[in-house]
């Protein structure tokens, strides 16, 4: 199944894009973060959090309801 | 789910004018239940790294999660706290050293609840919401800063 997946602040800047669509074929379960470490071996050392339908959760339960994975870099608000 | 009629924007392109935070000030003279206000306000600070002076700061966000997320943090300070009114704003794109960033603002009939409400939406802002923040150097080289 593909996902829309979008990346922020200094991970858009490495990985060089800030969205695309990946295509899963087993994503219920997997850890997300290592996923895409794997994806992309230049964030290896980055540290991230993921966002399913917006909100945080390093995993998918239901593969079917997920409209997005966002991967979000430390906050900087305030 | 969220009610998308209730979620607000937010963010302000650009700093925040303190003509903006004397208007909203003004605004709450009719509402005379109020006898306490307080206000944070964030500044872009000219922090000095690896020898090199921050001269601006550029703000981004996963914009919708990040309205959700204020959204999630207002109610819950509603909730917690005996508020008449609270506003909160954040810039999005650049901002330069010594311009604001950030305005929140809480009232209450008593001081307590203001000003507890004013120093926990903050908290909750810089540890929940997506913002992301690119420091900005006189020769255009940037770092990324990341929340203590």
């Amino acid at each position: 199944m593909e996902i829309n997946i979008k990346y922020f602040g200094m991970l858009a800047e490495i990985i060089g894009k800030a969205a695309e669509k990946v295509y899963f074929t087993n994503a219920e379960g997997i850890d997300l973060i290592s996923f895409f470490k794997e994806k992309y071996p230049s964030i290896q050392n980055i540290n991230f959090q993921v966002a399913v339908n917006q909100e945080i959760n390093n995993s998918i339960k239901d593969i079917d309801t997920v409209t997005e994975i966002a991967l979000l870099p430390p906050f900087a608000g305030g | 789910m969220f009610d998308k009629k209730k979620i607000k924007n937010v963010f302000v392109e650009g700093a925040i004018s303190p003509e903006k935070i004397a208007t909203s000030i003004a605004h709450h003279q009719v509402k005379t239940n109020i006898g306490a206000h307080d206000i944070f306000l964030g500044q872009v600070r000219a922090d000095i790294i690896n020898e090199k002076e921050v001269v601006a700061m550029e703000y981004s966000a996963h914009v919708e999660m990040a309205n959700h997320e204020f959204y999630k943090i207002r109610e819950m300070a509603f909730s917690k706290f005996n508020l008449s009114c609270m506003h909160i704003y954040h810039s999005i794109g650049k901002v330069n050293a010594g311009e604001i960033c950030l305005f929140v603002f809480t009232s209450s009939a008593h001081r307590k609840d203001a000003m507890d409400a004013c120093r926990f939406l903050v908290e909750e802002i810089k540890v929940k919401v997506p913002i992301f923040g690119k420091e900005l150097f006189a020769d255009e080289s940037h770092v990324w800063k990341v929340n203590k």
